[in-house]
């Protein structure tokens, strides 16, 4: 499963901007082994596809979500988002320790542009690499 | 040799069950499987969980290295949280090989652990009442004594509010526990409007749960760690592990571990258990005089039919149909995660309306102790979106869990097949939309938003209340049926005491009463105190 060497390093670039640390590396690599024996052949080796031609994937896997597309990219996320939490450098990606109400009122609407953004990307990505609901 | 008791199960009403029987001077045998958790891992925990989790790596905590924190994704299941923690795992180990279930539509846990599911449950204790056990051939007075006895082997926190009309006497309660920041917000206004509140049949109050506000029987009290979800055998929350020890420690009890019971059968003048021994396979039987089932609703019934051979039989399964309603506080989106709570139920309301035909009851939750990546996916953003709402909308929400009472429109099956497989059917749950609509609009009058596109229908079973297949009745007539002792039909000196006897299940975790009633059928085997003048002519001697 080559694959499985690079994509942890990209999910992780996609969700939290950063290189992945290299304990995180390893378990995500072991945890993805036994959720691909829930996964068809067929299913992986898309997987490996989208992961090699798409570059952002965090819209690919938001448009995944929202069509109901590719369901091991959307797992991998969500396995890497459990993993990442586990770190004490993430802990304030996770944990609001600070009460900063306006500031968080204004970050999640533009969040939610980003979203929206990401959403038309993805939708794209989706169209262009001929991704369907297998 | 013949043991005069065997008791199998050490979950809450077995335990309950040798607790009757040791008051009698009766020293039971306990067989369990009996699965423990073993204290060896590297990480222990003697700080609040936010500031260790600042400092160190939890993998090993959040995660386990057999990935057991990633279950619900790996293997593509709905766990409550707390189930697949890793210090939790002991709690349903081997649970798919011991006793394999086939249950598309019906949610299964089950436990071969000591303690069984109150390793990891949520400890809400509360008394029937009358018109709850109007199906029962029982009183709530023939429950009281060791309802009475039992809140002080527990230790239950609680008050007298508005609720002990509906959850019974507050006699030997704990001071309540203390409540988190939103659950005093909605507390407060809930007494602001209370009159209004009342006139519309809803009240709210404090929860009753095995769980100490202050120092117990020698355990400690709650410290608000937040770590509810992530340590087992926490001392401040009961489990009735927690007697067991006790019991073995001053020898009222014998017990053997490592025991699967797969059934029984009769000789001239005992019964045989027979069971295999966990570690190597090798079949294991004991002689008895009597048998008490206390091996959780789908074993205990699952040993019943395999003793009867009983291939065909579907008996009725009843659980609490529940829906989950997100509750918004929308003053606290983007405030900081309160760091010193108890992530458990805060708070509990009863909905008595008129224009529903039953009583519902919510216990409302605290979100503090879960890991925050457990929301990612509830957010309908982008993944680095959903980080921010992750980090800024869970400290404004609690979660209420509204219990129906079990009815036989919402009632499934359990058939055991001849491949030893356990099959559980049941339709979805028929939740009426208007019974929701009713009890959003309660809510909001508290201040809190919610929407019914929020509110989430879990799977039946998700409650893990299951309870019915071998119902108590005054006159059992038929096979599958109990006396008001627990007395299996046509089985003399075998009783069952979980779950499997209660005809009927009401609208709050029945843990206290099958802990209650198990205790009952105990002391009536063992020939202590007893309510009613006229008994049957077999009890021990």
């Amino acid at each position: 499963m080559p694959h499985l060497d690079n994509d942890a390093e990209k999910l992780y670039d996609a969700i939290f901007k950063k290189e992945i640390p290299p304990s995180l590396s390893k378990s995500f690599f072991e945890a993805s082994k036994k959720l691909e024996l829930r996964y068809s052949k067929d299913d992986i080796t898309r997987y490996q596809k989208y992961l090699e031609k798409v570059k952002d994937l965090e819209a690919l896997e938001y448009a995944c979500r929202w069509f109901n597309r590719c369901p091991l990219l959307i797992d991998k996320f969500k396995i890497m988002v459990f993993l990442a939490e586990t770190l004490p450098e993430n802990h304030h990606t996770f944990v609001n320790e600070n009460t900063r109400s306006i500031f968080n009122w204004l970050f999640m609407g533009i969040t939610c542009l980003h979203s929206a953004w990401k959403l038309v990307k993805g939708f794209f990505l989706l169209k262009a690499h001929n991704i369907k609901n297998q | 040799m013949i043991h005069d008791v065997i008791i199998i199960g050490t979950g809450p009403s077995g335990v309950s069950a040798a607790l009757g029987l040791v008051r009698n001077n009766v020293t039971p045998l306990v067989l369990d499987v009996g699965y423990t958790y073993t204290a060896d891992q590297p990480q222990k925990i003697e700080k609040n969980f936010y500031d260790y989790k600042k400092e160190n790596n939890l993998f090993d905590l959040m995660i386990g290295e057999n990935f057991h924190g990633l279950t619900n994704i790996i293997q593509k299941k709905d766990l409550p949280p707390k189930i697949t923690a890793p210090r939790m795992a002991f709690v349903t180990k081997d649970a798919d090989t011991l006793s394999p279930l086939n249950s598309s539509g019906f949610h299964a846990i089950q436990s071969f652990a000591a303690g069984g599911l109150s390793n990891a449950w949520g400890a809400g204790l509360y008394r029937y009442t009358d018109d709850e056990l109007k199906d029962f051939p029982l009183k709530a007075s023939d429950l009281t004594p060791y309802y009475d006895t039992l809140t002080e082997e527990v230790g239950i926190s609680g008050e007298d509010d508005d609720l002990t009309r509906f959850f019974g006497s507050t006699k030997s309660l704990l001071k309540p526990m203390q409540l988190s920041k939103k659950s005093l917000l909605l507390y407060r206004k809930y007494k602001k409007k209370r009159h209004a509140l009342n006139k519309r049949g809803i009240f709210m109050g404090i929860p009753r749960l095995g769980v100490l506000s202050e120092a117990h029987d020698n355990r400690s009290p709650c410290d608000y760690s937040n770590l509810e979800m992530w340590q087992p055998h926490l001392p401040y929350i009961y489990s009735s592990f927690f007697t067991l020890k006790k019991l073995l420690n001053k020898k009222q009890v014998e017990y053997k571990d490592g025991i699967l019971v797969n059934a029984w059968s009769q000789e001239k003048n005992c019964r045989v258990i027979h069971g295999v021994r966990i570690a190597d396979q090798s079949p294991v039987s004991f002689k008895t005089r009597k048998i008490i089932l206390a091996a959780g609703t789908l074993n205990t019934t699952k040993i019943v039919l395999n003793s009867k051979k009983d291939f065909t039989t579907k008996l009725t399964l009843l659980d609490n149909p529940l829906v989950q309603i997100p509750l918004l506080f929308p003053r606290l989106i983007g405030t900081r995660i309160e760091k010193n709570a108890f992530g458990m139920t805060q708070l509990n309301m009863v909905f008595n309306y008129e224009a529903f035909d039953t009583l519902l009851q919510g216990s409302i939750i605290e979100l503090t102790s879960p890991s925050r990546a457990v929301f990612y996916d509830m957010f309908p953003f982008a993944a680095r979106s959903n980080l921010v709402f992750i980090r800024s909308i869970p400290p404004a929400v609690m979660v209420m869990f509204l219990y129906f009472p079990s009815s036989k429109k919402n009632s499934g099956y359990l058939k055991l097949k001849a491949d030893g497989m356990l099959e559980l059917e049941c339709e979805p749950y028929k939740i009426e939309k208007k019974t929701i609509k009713g009890v959003l609009r309660s809510l909001s009058r508290l201040g809190v938003l919610t929407h019914s596109s929020l509110v989430q229908y879990p799977k039946p079973g998700y409650a893990i209340h299951y309870a019915g297949t071998l119902p108590m009745k005054e006159n059992p007539n038929q096979l599958y049926q109990c006396s008001r002792y627990g007395e299996l039909y046509g089985e003399e000196g075998v009783y069952i005491v979980d779950g499997s006897i209660f005809p009927s299940i009401a609208a709050k975790n029945s843990g206290f009463t099958l802990m209650a009633n198990a205790m009952r059928i105990a002391d009536y085997i063992g020939g202590g105190w007893h309510p009613q003048p006229k008994m049957p002519p077999h009890r021990l001697k």
